[in-house]
């Protein structure tokens, strides 16, 4: 079969972005049974999609705008409201 | 409805969702003043059918799409530059050119290695531009394939292929640069 794992690579980027039809589901696990290869590099993709998941849930809980920040907004909003007087 | 009292009172929820976005703090509070200047220039048209966060949240998304074409079209220029998959393939066997590595760090720890988020990011820039703004869009910011096409203005098929070449690029540059050398 040539460019199988070219396929196969595209199918396992895919899954991550579509349902797979039945089909392509069957021939990517058929392929992993004979390629370690791309056996491997599913789960990777699987892996780094989780481990950037779990990061974004991380930085969205306990932050907040930091003081020098929010005092720099807290002028621009008071030079804002000045001129619109 | 008193404009001065917004940042007191959402500044941290609206920083919290550009954080989420946008993940550098110089641009997220960039983003979360844009927005409150422009709700402030915009009070009037606040219709009060939703509640003000609501509304602020609203203008900070448009801010941020706006932000995400400007990105876009600074980048159409580095589209010729698009990697070429099939340099990760033999062209007579279709099989691996050099094969994928099995990575054995769980998410959970990987998540809480700087040094590994450190690698990821770099090699991320390293992709062609359009590549590395489709995946981090998708993998850093979580939206959906849905919403990129609509920001990008892609189609679903397009999106599809840069994102799988963007997951080829950066296998080969973690494999080579990270779980290569965990391996030896």
């Amino acid at each position: 079969m040539k460019h199988a794992c070219e396929k196969i690579s595209q199918l396992a980027s895919d899954q991550l972005e579509r349902k797979l039809s039945f089909s392509e589901r069957l021939s990517m696990q058929f392929h992993f049974l004979m390629c370690g290869a791309c056996k491997h590099y599913h789960q990777n993709l699987l892996k780094l999609h989780e481990t950037l998941n779990i990061k974004r849930k991380e930085i969205s809980k306990d932050i907040s705008l930091p003081e020098e920040k929010r005092s720099r907004i807290q002028q621009s909003l008071q030079e804002l409201s000045k001129h619109s007087e | 409805m008193n404009p001065e009292t917004w940042l007191t009172e959402y500044g941290d929820i609206l920083y919290r969702f550009a954080m989420q976005r946008a993940q550098d703090t110089e641009l997220a509070a960039d983003l979360v003043q844009d927005t409150l200047l422009a709700a402030w220039k915009s009070k009037d048209s606040f219709s009060g059918n939703s509640s003000v966060s609501t509304w602020l949240i609203g203008i900070l998304k448009h801010k941020w799409i706006d932000y995400l074409r400007k990105e876009i079209r600074q980048r159409e220029h580095a589209e010729l530059a698009d990697g070429d998959p099939t340099a990760w393939f033999d062209g007579e066997s279709g099989k691996w050119n050099d094969q994928p590595l099995q990575w054995h760090d769980n998410p959970e720890s990987l998540c809480q290695n700087e040094q590994f988020m450190q690698v990821l990011k770099l090699c991320t820039v390293g992709l062609p531009a359009k590549q590395q703004l489709v995946f981090e869009m998708r993998e850093f910011q979580g939206l959906d394939s849905e919403e990129i096409c609509k920001v990008c203005d892609v189609s679903a098929t397009n999106l599809h292929v840069l994102l799988h070449r963007a997951r080829l690029g950066l296998r080969g540059c973690l494999d080579k640069n990270w779980f290569g050398g965990e391996a030896k």
